[in-house]
C-alpha cells in the first residue's frame, strides 16, 4: 500500500476538482487559481471562464437587485481571513447567480452558506483562501414558505376564536333579548285583556242609549243621521276589542276550542245570511256552495267567526255590483275528511308576496297597507288562530277574475280523546251575535260612489279618496253643498276615478290599503292630463319632513286630522278657485297663442300676396305697355287716329294700374311693417315733402305753403313722412284748380290733446260722405277731376292708426278741406 | 368698336322682347345672349353643356338677371357666380318687376352690382335699359384680367 502511494501518487487536481462540495481556491489576491465541478454547477459557470480571473470580476452583485450585499459581505469577509489568518464564517448570503446568455441570461436567486478558510505556508504565511459555499436556496426557500404558513395558521386560530367568542356573546343577546320579548308578550297580553275589559264596559254603556234612542219616534233625520255615525263607529270600537280580547287570549293559551256536533254546511248558510242584506244593498251577488249537509265536530262559534271574517273582509273589498263566493266541499278518505272552506270575492285581490303576511297581526304595510283586517289588522289573524285551533290552516290565494280567494282546511273531527257535546250551543253563546251583526254592518259600509248631486254640472268635481267611511261621509257631507263630490276607497279607486272624472279638487287620506295617498299622488302627477288637477292630502301625521315630502311631490296643500269643517271647506274652495283660474288662464293663452298663429299665418299670406302683386301684376302690365308702344311706334302709320288714341288708353291705363299696385302694396307695407319710434320733427319732415311736391308739380300752379315750426313727435319717421306726402299730396291735388292754392300744416290744442292738421282752400267734400273717405279705393271726386287710386287716406289713417292716434276731417264743398290727426 | 357681349337671364320671352327692344331703340351696341334660367347661363359662362367649346374666358360686360327664374332663382346664379373665382368680379345686374325692399337688400348682399326695377312704362323702361347698356358695355371701366 504504501509503495502504491510513494509510486503512484493520487492525481489531487482531478480529486478536488471532483469533491462534492463547492469549492474554490483562491490566491491572496483574490484571483481564482482552482474550483471543483460542484461549484461550477452551481454558480452556472465554466472553468475555463473563471480560472486566472479576479472574485468579483466573475461574481459581481446582482444589479437588479439594490438590496445586493453579498460580493461587500464577502469581501469583509476574505479580509478578515487575510488580516486574521483564521476561517471566516459568513451569514447565509442572498448572491444571485448570472444564468448563461444561451439559458436566457438575467439572475437567479440564489442563497448562500460560505465559509472562507486560509491555508498557510510553512512559515505562517498565507498561501490561499478556499472559499467554500453550500447552496441553501432550497432551504431558506422552505423556510420562508412555512414562516408564511405559520403565519396564515396563527390569524385563522386568533379568527376563529375571535368568532367563537362573538357567537357565544350573540347567543347570550339572544338569549336576552328573547327572555325580554316573552316578558314583552306576557305584558302585551295582560294590557290587551286589561284594556279591552277597560273598554267594552264603557263602549256598552255607549252603544245601549244611542240604539235606545235611534228606536225612538220623532227623531229629526240629521239628528238620526248624527246618531247612527256614533252608532256605528261604536260598534266597530266594540268589534276591535273583541278583536284584541280574543287574541289576549290566546296568545294567553286560556282559549281552547269547544267542539260541538254541528252541521257545517248549515252553519256556512248561516254566516253567509248575515251578509244577505248587505249584498242587496250594495247590490253584490252573494253566491253560497255547499252540499245539503256535511256532520262535523268543530267549535261552532269560532268556525262561525273565521267565516264572518273572511266574508266581513270579502265584502270590504269588493266594489258595487261585484261578487262574493263561500263554498264548502270535503276532501280526503273517510278516516280522516277533512272540510274546505273558501270565500272568494271580484275585489282587487292581493297581492301574491303579501298573501302570508296579511294573516300577521296588526299587519299594515307603510303607505300602500293592504289593510284586509276588519280595520284593526286582527280579523285574519283571529282566522287564522281559530282554523289552527281546529288543527286546519288558512291561506290566502287568486280567485277567478283577479279577486282575493280564502280558504280554510278543518278537520271534521278532533282527535281521539277530546270532549265533544252531542248538542251545538246557540251561535249566540258568549254575545255572538251582536258582534256577527257589527261585522256584517261594518261590511256594508265599504264605501260606494256618492252621489251628492252628481249630475249637477255646473258645480265644481270634488273626488274624496278615503278609505274610512265614516271620515269619507264626513268629508262628502262638508264638501257637499258647494261641489259635487264623489268617493273614491283607496288610492287605485282614486286614480281609476280622477281619470274618468276628470274632478278640479281630489281630497285624500293618506294611509290607505293597496295605494296609499301619495303613491295616488305620484301616479296623477305622473299624467300630463291630471296635472292640473290639486290634491289636498289629509294626514294624522303631522311631521314636517312628512309635508314637505308631500308637496315636493305635487300634493297641494294638506290638512291635518283633526280638521274643521270650515278649514276643508275654505282650502278646497281656494284649491278650486286657484285651479280654475289657472285653466282660464291657460284656456286665454292658448286662445292667444292660437290668435297669434293665426295673426302669422295672415301677415305670411299678405306678405306672398303682396310679393306676388309687386311681381306677377307687373309683369303681365308691362307687356302690355311695352308691346302697345311698339305697336305704336313700329306700325303707327299703319294705324288710323282712333287706332293710336286706342292705344294711348291703354297706355294710360296701365300707367294707372301701375300706380293702383304701388299704391296698394305701400298700404299693406304700412300695415304690417313695425313700427320703430323715434323722435321725428314734423315741421322739418313737413318742409322736405312740400319741397318734394314742389319739385314734381308744375311751377305755375305752386301753391302757398304754410307750415307752423317746432312740432316735434315721437313716430316712426318713415311712415309719417309718407302720412304727411298724401295729406299734403291731397291738398295739393284738391287746390289745383284755386287761383290762390293755400296749403297749412299746423298743430293746435284740442281737448288738451295735440292736434295736427292740414288745410286747404281746395274743392272740399261733403260732409255726408266724410265715414268713406278713409275706405280703400273710396273717391269722392271723379278720377277725371281729380285722377287718384283712393288708396292714398286708407294708407294715412293706417299709419296714424298704427301710431295710436286717430284722423278725421272738416269739409265744406268750394270752401276747403281740413284732416285733423292725434298721434 | 368691338361689340360688347350682354348676357341676359330672363325667361319671360316678353320681357326678353322688350329688352332687346330697348337696348336696340337706345343703340347700344351689344351683342345680347339669351339665358332662360340660371343653368343656361352657367352653361354659357363656363362654357359647358350646349356651349361646350365656347372660350370660357371671354365674359360678357355685363349680366342682367332677373330673379323670378325656373329652376334655380336669380339669387341661386348670383351665389354661384360670386363662389366662382371666374365670375366674382363680373358686373350683374338684377333687372327685376320686385321693388320688394327684401329682394332688393338680398340681391346686394349677394353681390349684385346693381338693383333696377322693372318700369312699366315703356318710355321709363326704355331709358332705363339703354342707360344700364350704355353703363355697363361702354362708359363702365370693367374689373381688369376677370379670369385672374
Amino acid at each position: 500500500m504504501h509503495g502504491g502511494l510513494l509510486h503512484d501518487p493520487p492525481d489531487f487536481r482531478a480529486l478536488f476538482e471532483s469533491s462534492p462540495g463547492c469549492y474554490l481556491v483562491l490566491t491572496p489576491d483574490l484571483t481564482i487559481s482552482a474550483v471543483s465541478h460542484a461549484y461550477l454547477r452551481a454558480t452556472m459557470t465554466t472553468r475555463e471562464a473563471i480560472l486566472g480571473r479576479h472574485l468579483f470580476e466573475v461574481f459581481p452583485d446582482n444589479p437588479a437587485d439594490p438590496g445586493a450585499t453579498g460580493v461587500g459581505n464577502l469581501r469583509a469577509s476574505l479580509e478578515r481571513v487575510v488580516a486574521s489568518r483564521a476561517p471566516d464564517a459568513m451569514a447565509v448570503q442572498k448572491y444571485d447567480i448570472r444564468r448563461p446568455e444561451l439559458e436566457g441570461g438575467g439572475y437567479e436567486e440564489r442563497y448562500w452558506s460560505p465559509v472562507n478558510t486560509p491555508v498557510l505556508g510553512p512559515r505562517g504565511e498565507l498561501e490561499y483562501i478556499i472559499h467554500r459555499v453550500e447552496d441553501v436556496t432550497e432551504f431558506v426557500r422552505m423556510k420562508q414558505q412555512g414562516a408564511e404558513r405559520d403565519k396564515l395558521t396563527e390569524e385563522l386560530r386568533t379568527r376563529a376564536d375571535r368568532m367563537e367568542t362573538e357567537i357565544y356573546l350573540r347567543a347570550q343577546e339572544l338569549q336576552a333579548a328573547n327572555q325580554r320579548l316573552r316578558a314583552l308578550d306576557r305584558m302585551k297580553a295582560q294590557f290587551f285583556a286589561n284594556v279591552s275589559h277597560e273598554l267594552r264596559t264603557p263602549l256598552a254603556l255607549i252603544l245601549a242609549p244611542v240604539r235606545k234612542l235611534l228606536g225612538t219616534e220623532g227623531l229629526q233625520d240629521s239628528d238620526r243621521q248624527d246618531l247612527k255615525v256614533v252608532e256605528r263607529n261604536a260598534s266597530l270600537l266594540l268589534n276591535h276589542v273583541n278583536d284584541l280580547l280574543d287574541l289576549a287570549k290566546l296568545e294567553a293559551g286560556k282559549m281552547l276550542p269547544l267542539y260541538a256536533e254541528v252541521d257545517l254546511a248549515a252553519l256556512l248558510r248561516r254566516a253567509a245570511g248575515h251578509f244577505e242584506s248587505v249584498a242587496e244593498q250594495r247590490r253584490l251577488s252573494l253566491i253560497v256552495d255547499a252540499p245539503s249537509n256535511v256532520p262535523s265536530q268543530v267549535d261552532p262559534g269560532k268556525i262561525e267567526r273565521v267565516l264572518i271574517n273572511l266574508l266581513s273582509n270579502a265584502f270590504k273589498f269588493t266594489p258595487e255590483g261585484g261578487w262574493v263566493r263561500c263554498a264548502l266541499r270535503l276532501r280526503g278518505d273517510s278516516p280522516s275528511p277533512r272540510a274546505i272552506l273558501e270565500v272568494s270575492d271580484s275585489g282587487p285581490g292581493v297581492r301574491a308576496e303579501l298573501r302570508e303576511l296579511v294573516f300577521e297581526r296588526f299587519f299594515q304595510g307603510e303607505d300602500s297597507a293592504t289593510r284586509r283586517g276588519a280595520g284593526t289588522g286582527l280579523g285574519l289573524a283571529i282566522a287564522k288562530e281559530f282554523a289552527e285551533l281546529h288543527g286546519g290552516s288558512i291561506r290566502l290565494g287568486e280567485a277567478p277574475g283577479g279577486g282575493a280567494l280564502a280558504s280554510v282546511e278543518l278537520p271534521l273531527r278532533p282527535g281521539p280523546g277530546v270532549a265533544v257535546r252531542s248538542e251545538a250551543p246557540a251561535s249566540s253563546a258568549d254575545g255572538d251575535v251582536a258582534r256577527v251583526r257589527e261585522l256584517a254592518a261594518a261590511a256594508s259600509r265599504a264605501p260606494t260612489l256618492d252621489s251628492t248631486g252628481a249630475h249637477d254640472d255646473a258645480r265644481p268635481l270634488v273626488l274624496v279618496v278615503e278609505d274610512n267611511v265614516e271620515m269619507s261621509h264626513y268629508i262628502c257631507e262638508t264638501l257637499g253643498g258647494e261641489q259635487r263630490v264623489f268617493a273614491a276607497t283607496d288610492g287605485r279607486d282614486g286614480l281609476k276615478k280622477a281619470l274618468q272624472l276628470r274632478p278640479d279638487l281630489i281630497v285624500s287620506d293618506l294611509m290607505m290599503p293597496e295605494v296609499s295617498g301619495s303613491e295616488m299622488a305620484a301616479a296623477i302627477r305622473a299624467r300630463p292630463e291630471l296635472d292640473p288637477i290639486p290634491i289636498l292630502i289629509l294626514t294624522a301625521r303631522a311631521e314636517d319632513e312628512l309635508r314637505a315630502r308631500l308637496l315636493r311631490e305635487g300634493v297641494q296643500d294638506y290638512l291635518v286630522k283633526p280638521f274643521s269643517a270650515e278649514e276643508l271647506r275654505a282650502r278646497a274652495a281656494n284649491l278650486v278657485a286657484l285651479k280654475r283660474m289657472r285653466e282660464e288662464l291657460e284656456e286665454r293663452a292658448r286662445r292667444l297663442r292660437d290668435s297669434s298663429a293665426q295673426l302669422e299665418e295672415a301677415f305670411r299670406e299678405l306678405e306672398a300676396f303682396s310679393y306676388s302683386v309687386s311681381h306677377d301684376l307687373r309683369a303681365p302690365l308691362r307687356s302690355i305697355s311695352g308691346f302697345s308702344r311698339a305697336l305704336l311706334e313700329d306700325c303707327g302709320d299703319r294705324l288710323d287716329e282712333v287706332g293710336r288714341q286706342h292705344l294711348a288708353r291703354v297706355l294710360a291705363a296701365t300707367k294707372r294700374l301701375e300706380q293702383l299696385i304701388d299704391d296698394l302694396l305701400r298700404l299693406s307695407r304700412v300695415t304690417r311693417a313695425s313700427l320703430r319710434r323715434e323722435q321725428v320733427d314734423l315741421t322739418s319732415l313737413a318742409h322736405e315733402v312740400v319741397a318734394d311736391l314742389i319739385q314734381r308739380a308744375h311751377a305755375e300752379r305752386a301753391a302757398e305753403f304754410v307750415v307752423h315750426g317746432g312740432m316735434t313727435v315721437n313716430g316712426d319717421a318713415p311712415l309719417l313722412r309718407l302720412a304727411l306726402e298724401n295729406l299734403i299730396g291731397n291738398a295739393v291735388k284738391f287746390t289745383g284748380k284755386r287761383e290762390q292754392p293755400r296749403i297749412e300744416f299746423g298743430c293746435e290744442t284740442r281737448d288738451g290733446e295735440s292736434t295736427y292738421f292740414v288745410r286747404d282752400n281746395g274743392a272740399g267734400f261733403d260732409m255726408a260722405y266724410a265715414d268713406k273717405l278713409f275706405s280703400p279705393f273710396q273717391r269722392l271726386h271723379r278720377s277725371s277731376d281729380f285722377p287718384g287710386t283712393g288708396i292714398g287716406l286708407a294708407t294715412v289713417q293706417r299709419i296714424v292708426q298704427r301710431h295710436g292716434g286717430r284722423i278725421w276731417a272738416e269739409s265744406a264743398v268750394d270752401v276747403g278741406s281740413t284732416f285733423y290727426f292725434t298721434l | 368698336m368691338e361689340a360688347r357681349t350682354i348676357l341676359l337671364v330672363e325667361d319671360n320671352p316678353d320681357d326678353r322682347d322688350l329688352t332687346a327692344r330697348a337696348l336696340d331703340k337706345g343703340g347700344v351696341a351689344s351683342r345680347l345672349v339669351m339665358a332662360f334660367d340660371g343653368f343656361d347661363a352657367l352653361d354659357y359662362l363656363f362654357a359647358t353643356g350646349p356651349h361646350a367649346g365656347r372660350d370660357a374666358s371671354e365674359l360678357p360686360a355685363v349680366v342682367l338677371l332677373d330673379l323670378h327664374l325656373p329652376r334655380t332663382d336669380g339669387f341661386g346664379l348670383l351665389r354661384r357666380l360670386r363662389a366662382d373665382e371666374r365670375t366674382r368680379l363680373l358686373p350683374v345686374v338684377i333687372l327685376t318687376s320686385s321693388g320688394e325692399e327684401q329682394d332688393i337688400a338680398k340681391s346686394y348682399r349677394l353681390g349684385a352690382n346693381s338693383f333696377v326695377r322693372k318700369p312699366v312704362d315703356p318710355d321709363e323702361f326704355t331709358e332705363a335699359v339703354r342707360q344700364l347698356g350704355v353703363y355697363c358695355t361702354g362708359l363702365n371701366q370693367p374689373p381688369p384680367n376677370q379670369s385672374l
